[in-house]
This record gives structure tokens, C-alpha cells and sequence, in this order.
């Protein structure tokens, strides 16, 4: 069984568009988040559906407002149906996330997980890094009761079991318990990722 | 130049802060400017942030600009400016980035023009603001070589501090290391003690 599902070349060419025209754009608005696992690894946001993060169940509607979700909607739903065999049920959370390098003496961010429910966490890379910025997977998964993230000082208790290279337009899917996380950059390339959670 | 610092009330300072923060931002690949010298020169580039609350069209961003302007005027008070225009209100906000270190691109944010410039910290940080021996002339604005160069000053970004020059000073960021930097420039026409 394979820990996730990756596709390269995932997004048409008018997706592409959007990105390059829109997205990587300079009047395109992102917001800062000191807090990410935690204030060591602050980024830049832009929230398309916010998560619920006052409940620990999967018993929420989300509404957008912002118009990304006419950019998101169709990539999931896609990719659903094609590697998935059915249509999206419920979207949790979707926002683009831009991150540069952390200039702290940590290899990678805190590994965590987004909700303590079952779901489906898919990553749409919208460029590619060239050295660093992977996505790591951890020998360990969400079971009731645990901490959702692994603080600095738990690093030892986790052990990378896969890498997945941020590679422009490629679409990764994994199970959403799985505890994952970012590797940290040796340069001051940027990240942009779509996330998206659903079942 | 005058350095101020707690310019504004602590709840000012806090105020500002949060609404910055929590403002959309909008990502400029480069800070750097086009210079014939780059090659003799040993400047840094990086990309960084910024938001324009003011421009040359008038207000950008009117949330910000009700919230900050008064800022300026107050600052100005302190070396009796009379404010008289607007040039640019604008954002910028740096953070550490591994591997990098140094001084940006030395400028002055306008060159045609006489102007004041009033530089508001927004949070505690490193990446100190430099000032180099070199003015910028106003008839004849071309940027100088800085091949060679003395600091003449610097100054610790320091939450609630304003330091205010005459705009034809070159000077430059350094860049951060420990922890974000978030700063408000203001370029303001009037008449006063830094303006001939």
C-alpha cells in the first residue's frame, strides 16, 4: 500500500494560467500567520474555505468568500472522481499557502496533522522548489487522544517514511491522520501549495 | 535626521500593529533597484512584502490610510514639519531568510522631489536601517556608485521608534536574521527643518 497517490502534470493549462496570471501575481493578497504548528514557522495565506477550529468532529459547513474557490472547486472534484471513483462529499478546508525558508536550526516544520477526523488531505504544488520544500510523511497517524503536532522537542519521536518534491502542477494526496509536515529551505526560494481537506 | 521613539501612544502602537497584520499583503519579488553599478556593488536582493496605502492615483487602501495617517502628522510635529502633500504611504514587511545576510540596495524612495521621510517601526526586530555618506541630487538624480561607501548611521527597528530624514539621504535595510521586520514609510512634501 502506498502511503500517497502523487500525479505530475496534474493541472491543465488554463489552470496554469490563473496561477502564473493570478496567483504568483503582485496584486494577488496574502495574509500573514504567525502561527502555523506553532510561531516558528510563520507563512503567508490566502484562505479559500477556513477549517472549523473549534470542533474536533467534521460536523461543519464552510463557505467561501473568496473567489479562489471557483479555481479549487473543479481541481478537486477532478481529481477526485479520476483517482477517488466518486465526486467530493465535503470540503473542510482549502487555502493557498506561501512559505518561504525558516531561519531557525530545524530541518523541517512540526510534523501535525489538520483535523483530528477522518479525511483526505490533497496538496497542489503551484511551483516548483528547487532544493528543499518537500513534503514529509511520519511513521505516525492520528488516533483519539494524541496531540495533533509533534513539538521541536518531540522530533525524536517521529521518523520521516517518505518525501514528496514540490514540483510545479503536480497534485498529492494522502490520508489526512497521517502526520506530515515541510521540509525547511537551504535557499530563499518560495512555496506555493493549494491544500485542500475533504472527504 | 531624528530618531523618536514611543512617537505614538502604546495603544496606537498596538493598534497599528494588529491591523497591519492582519491586512493582506502583497508579495514584490524584488526590493532591489536597477543600477548600472550592480556589478562593482555588493548589495543583497531578496523578495519582501509590502502594501501601498497611498500612491500618486491618491488613497489605495482607505482602512489603512484613516488608521495610519495620523501617524505621520504627529511624527512631523517633532521636527516642525508643516505636512503640506502625500507622496507614498507604503508597507514592507522582511523576514529572515536562511543563508542571507547583508544590506539591500542602497536608494532613496524619491528622486525628484523634496521630501521628508518618516520610517515608523512596527514591531521589536533586528535588520537595522542604514545611511550612507551619499545624498541624492535632486537636478541631476542619477544614483552614485557604491563601490565605495561609508555608514554613517544606524538604526535598531525598535516597536513604537520613527526616524525621520531628509529623502535625498541614500540609505538601506539590513537584513533580518532573529525574527520578522515590518516597517511604515511615509514621503512627505512640506516645509520644515530637513527640507531646504
Amino acid at each position: 500500500m502506498n502511503l500517497f497517490h502523487e500525479v505530475d502534470d496534474f493541472l491543465t493549462e488554463e489552470e496554469l494560467g490563473i496561477v502564473d496570471n493570478n496567483i504568483m501575481s503582485k496584486d494577488f493578497p496574502w495574509y500573514y500567520h504567525q502561527d502555523s504548528t506553532s510561531t516558528l514557522f510563520p507563512f503567508f495565506s490566502h484562505v479559500i474555505y477556513a477549517r472549523n477550529t473549534a470542533r474536533d468532529d467534521d460536523d461543519y459547513k464552510v463557505l467561501s468568500n473568496s473567489p479562489m474557490s471557483h479555481f479549487m472547486g473543479p481541481i478537486v472534484n477532478r481529481y477526485c472522481k479520476k483517482y477517488l471513483n466518486k465526486p467530493v462529499e465535503k470540503i473542510y478546508r482549502s487555502c493557498l499557502n506561501l512559505s518561504f525558508g525558516w531561519n531557525v536550526p530545524y530541518t523541517h516544520m512540526e510534523p501535525h496533522v489538520d483535523h483530528k477526523f477522518e479525511h483526505h488531505n490533497l496538496l497542489i504544488y503551484l511551483n516548483t522548489v528547487n532544493q528543499g520544500g518537500e513534503t514529509i510523511i511520519f511513521d505516525k497517524y492520528y488516533f483519539e487522544g494524541m496531540d495533533t503536532c509533534f513539538t521541536i522537542n518531540e522530533y525524536d519521536k517521529v521518523e520521516s517514511v517518505a518525501s514528496i518534491s514540490a514540483q510545479r502542477g503536480k497534485a498529492v494526496c494522502f490520508d489526512g491522520k497521517l502526520f506530515h509536515s515541510i521540509n525547511n529551505f537551504p535557499t530563499n526560494d518560495k512555496r506555493v501549495v493549494l491544500v485542500t481537506t475533504f472527504k | 535626521m531624528m530618531i523618536v521613539d514611543d512617537v505614538i501612544s502604546k495603544d496606537y502602537q498596538e493598534y497599528i500593529k494588529k491591523l497591519l497584520l492582519s491586512n493582506p499583503w502583497y508579495l514584490k519579488q524584488s526590493l532591489d533597484e536597477n543600477t548600472k553599478f550592480a556589478d562593482q556593488e555588493h548589495f543583497v536582493d531578496v523578495p519582501g512584502w509590502t502594501n501601498v496605502i497611498f500612491n500618486n492615483d491618491g488613497v489605495v487602501q482607505r482602512e489603512l490610510y484613516n488608521a495610519i495617517t495620523p501617524l505621520a502628522y504627529i511624527a512631523a510635529q517633532h521636527v516642525a514639519f508643516e505636512v503640506n502633500s502625500l507622496y507614498y504611504i507604503r508597507t514592507f514587511y522582511q523576514h529572515p531568510y536562511p543563508g542571507k545576510s547583508g544590506i539591500t540596495n542602497p536608494h532613496v524612495d524619491i528622486n525628484d522631489e523634496n521630501h521628508l521621510v518618516c520610517l515608523y517601526y512596527v514591531m521589536d526586530a533586528d535588520g537595522d536601517t542604514v545611511f550612507f555618506d551619499k545624498t541624492n541630487d535632486i537636478e541631476n538624480s542619477i544614483r552614485p556608485s557604491f563601490k565605495n561607501y561609508n555608514i554613517i548611521k544606524s538604526v535598531t527597528p525598535k516597536q513604537g521608534r520613527c526616524i525621520l530624514f531628509d529623502g535625498r539621504q541614500y540609505h538601506a535595510t539590513t537584513l533580518p536574521q532573529k525574527g520578522p521586520r515590518c516597517v511604515i514609510n511615509f514621503n512627505l512634501g512640506g516645509s520644515g527643518e530637513f527640507i531646504p
